[in-house]
């Protein structure tokens, strides 16, 4: 299933051109990057954020008004899964201090933190625990732990990639926190790559002015997973419940949040779990696939917990933007959507259209990379087809190896060069297709800086969170931001665990509100969610279904 | 779909029919099957979908990754789940001998009689049985090496008559030779 002829013959044009853009890389001469009036018209004319019939405005909750992608906007205003006169909220499965919802990289950082401070914590995940974002990370995570660098510089970066829309105070603790943070994740165990001297190996990332990110091969996000997700279950202190979503969050007598009602996948029981402090971390929102775009997601990325802290009156923060990542997989088929990271353009993979020339300075900012590759597929006509239909640009990775020497690609890129070989083709000798694919939600739920939220006692850290990044999140500062900000919300949740009382009356009253209000704007077109698991079943399947369980 | 675009598979002993540019995962997607249990990353990051197939020219099963594995013509296969395969529990900060304590954590280590049945095994092309005896030899370095690209899927350990936890020697070995080190603040590249 190697490139089929056709495809063969476009790659001389790559081949063609490669012996001249190296001796230019070598030089340490790359591609104009665009003025800044040149980055406003691409995005404008064609990133899928300004596309306005591709948004509505939402008629009911805290951010009415607000136009967002429709595939959110109609999530958020869906109705409960639960029956609100049947649930019996007096019959407490679980007590704990502190309930985190979602076990990724920021849910198990926070579990560590809150048990480390002498807190009962309860976590309860819809996949096994660490079926998450975090564990596809890739590229790296940021940090100013390098002589030449420091905090400050990183400060500017992460506002510029954002566009100058981030909150200040978030940024802040992101950057303080982030040696720091680099720290913790080492002393756990987290094997980063290290020079024979000892000294950490830093990169440049898209839109950093120092390096700063440091990586684990290509497999950061897994190897911090593996390890957070192992230290976590030798804490007997942290109860894990997988398998077991959140559908609502609770609240209580005060209108603080006191828990949470949570399902058994496997049994279809409903749970109900008293807790002093909540933590939201169910991360992002790449399968409800905006815009049709497929994404690099896992499985369980479906915005579960905005749709519930929607409904208790949280706001939200930058929704309207979503990352789309320049670089994702369009061949073979069986790979599309799939993410390559940044990092191939980190070292001097250069992206080149269907004649095989350069089109754009490959380290643009992330949005403007992906409205760059939308414009030499469309205006410019200049795209490669594939087979299936898609069309898209190359990206050369096997100028690498004449960068920096044989065997570069298979030790740096070792997970995506498997990969493709499973394919029959060889990235260190062929380039890759790519096109831009749906990736990260860049706002989320507004928070402080120790995720607290609008609600006592309900707090929020990672992807499901807004502000840190503004509208555009730089490579390597969310990986970062779970860590960061897992950490703080831990530990804020068991400092405020302590402090609280325990909650007496549990209540679901801002559910049915927020289903009045629903009524009120006559939506009633019977949508529900969470939505919990994407639906993949083809529309005559999905058309005859019944539930199989009539009571 | 046209008839021509479609392969016949077969998973768990029953026939469907699938689009024929997908993945297992992909095929039983569109087939309407709907699990939490053995699907995460749907890109052969996570480990979960390890699975058992049979191609229609060959005569002994495979094992891999059903988010990664191409369908094809007669392909027949099932998903594995959760392979039995207990982590012990321990805490890093207090273990003084981390080469003894492999052997007190593992007891099973030294059963491995060299059959190779866990490399073949491995999705991600690791030499699983060198780097157990790396871990019995106490070579934390080389452990650490081998077991980069390990996504924790439980296929080696399946594989293992000796009854050997390769996914938990690999994850304990790489933390502990982390722990032995000082934290070290970052560098740039040197120039030149
Ligand atoms: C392919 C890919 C590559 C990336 N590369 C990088 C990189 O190089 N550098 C970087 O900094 N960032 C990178 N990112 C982004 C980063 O990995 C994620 O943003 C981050 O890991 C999110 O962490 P999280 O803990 O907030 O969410 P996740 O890790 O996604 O965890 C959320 C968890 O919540 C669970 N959950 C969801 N809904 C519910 C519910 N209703 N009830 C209970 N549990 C629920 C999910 O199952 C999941 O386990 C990448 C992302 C992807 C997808
Ligand atoms: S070493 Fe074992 S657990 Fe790890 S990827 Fe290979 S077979 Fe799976
Ligand atoms: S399968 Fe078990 S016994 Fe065989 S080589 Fe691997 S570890 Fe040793
Ligand atoms: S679903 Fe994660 S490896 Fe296949």
């Amino acid at each position: 299933m190697s490139y089929p002829p056709e495809l063969k013959s476009l790659i001389r044009f790559v081949e063609k051109t490669r012996p001249q853009r190296v001796e230019r890389a070598r030089r340490g001469e790359s591609y104009p990057a665009l003025t800044l009036a040149e980055r406003q018209d691409r995005l404008t004319r064609f990133h899928p954020d300004y596309r306005a019939e591709a948004k509505r405005a939402l008629s009911v909750g805290s951010n009415k008004g607000d136009r967002l992608p429709i595939e959110l906007a109609d999530l958020l205003e869906s109705h409960s899964r639960l029956d609100l006169d049947e649930v019996r909220l007096d019959r407490v499965d679980v007590d704990t201090d502190v309930l985190i919802i979602g076990a990724g990289g920021a849910g198990t950082a926070a579990a560590l933190e809150a048990v480390q401070a002498g807190a009962s914590v309860t976590v309860a995940t819809k996949l096994r625990h660490g079926d998450a974002n975090t564990v596809m990370a890739e590229g790296g995570i940021q940090g100013a732990t390098a002589e030449a660098d420091s905090p400050c510089y990183h400060y500017i970066d992460a506002m510029g990639g954002g566009h100058f829309s981030n909150a200040p105070d978030l940024v802040e603790a992101l950057v303080k926190d982030a040696p720091v943070a680099i720290e913790w994740l080492e002393r756990l165990g987290v094997l980063f790559d290290k020079y024979p001297d000892g000294r950490m190996k830093v990169r440049h990332g898209g839109g950093t002015s120092r390096k700063r990110l440091h990586s684990c091969g290509d497999m950061t996000g897994a190897e911090i997973m593996r390890v957070l997700r192992d230290e976590a279950r030798n804490r007997p202190g942290i109860r894990m419940l997988e398998f077991t979503p959140a559908l609502e969050l609770l609240l209580d007598e005060r209108g603080q949040c006191a828990g949470a009602v949570l399902l058994n996948l496997e049994t279809r029981e409903l749970y109900i779990v008293r807790a002093k402090a909540v933590i939201l971390s169910t991360g992002g929102l790449g399968r409800l696939h905006i815009q049709g775009f497929p994404c690099t997601n896992h499985y369980g990325a479906t915005a579960d917990g905005l749709v519930m802290a929607y409904r208790a009156g949280i706001k939200t923060c930058f929704l309207d933007s979503t990352q789309f990542h320049p670089t994702g997989a369009i061949y073979p088929e069986q790979n599309a959507g799939l993410l390559i990271t940044e990092k191939v353009r980190g070292l001097g993979a250069h992206l080149l259209n269907r004649s095989g020339e350069e089109f754009l300075f490959a380290l643009e900012p992330r949005d403007v990379a992906s409205a760059c590759i939308i414009r030499e597929c469309s205006e410019q006509g200049l795209g490669v087809a594939t087979p299936a239909g898609r069309s898209g640009v190359w990206l050369d990775s096997p100028m690498i190896e004449l960068l920096h020497g044989e065997g570069t690609v298979r030790r740096e890129l070792g997970a995506k060069y498997l990969q493709f070989q499973r394919f029959g083709i060889d990235i260190s000798r062929e380039p890759m297709l790519v096109y831009p694919t749906l990736h990260y939600q860049n706002g989320g739920l507004v928070i402080g800086v120790n995720g607290e939220t609008s609600i006592p006692g309900l707090l929020a850290a990672g992807e499901v969170s807004g502000g840190v990044h503004g509208k555009n999140r730089l490579m390597g500062n969310s990986l970062l931001d779970i860590v960061v900000f897992g950490r703080r919300a831990g530990l804020a949740a068991a400092a405020y665990a302590r402090e609280a009382g325990a909650p007496k009356a549990l209540s679901l009253d801002h559910v049915r509100s927020f289903e009045r209000e629903l009524t009120e704007a006559g939506i009633s077109d019977g949508k529900v969610g969470p939505m919990l698991l994407p639906n993949y079943a083809p529309e005559h399947i999905r058309a005859r279904r019944v539930a199989m369980h009539v009571p | 779909m046209a008839f021509q675009d479609q392969v016949s598979i077969q998973f768990m002993g029953k026939t469907y029919r699938v689009s024929k540019d997908s993945t297992l995962m992909g095929a039983l997607l569109e087939t309407g099957w709907e699990s939490a249990r053995e699907l995460g990353c749907l890109g052969g990051c996570c480990g979960t979908c390890a699975a058992l197939y049979r191609l229609p020219d060959e005569t002994h099963v495979r094992t891999g990754l059903a988010c990664r594995i191409p369908v094809r013509e007669g392909i027949s296969f099932s998903l594995v789940g959760c392979y039995p395969c207990p982590e012990p529990v321990y805490d890093l900060t207090t273990i003084d001998d981390p080469k003894q304590a492999l052997f007190d954590l593992f007891p099973e280590i030294t059963g491995c009689h060299k059959c190779g049945l866990c490399v073949t095994a491995c999705p991600q092309d690791i030499d699983v049985m060198r780097g157990m005896w790396c871990a019995v030899f106490g070579d934390y370095v080389s452990v650490a090496d081998h077991f980069k690209h390990c996504v924790q899927c439980g296929l080696c350990a399946r594989a293992c008559r000796a009854g050997l936890r390769p996914i938990w020697v690999a994850a304990y070995a790489r933390r502990v030779l982390e722990r032995g080190q000082e934290p070290l603040v970052g560098g740039q590249e040197p120039s030149g």
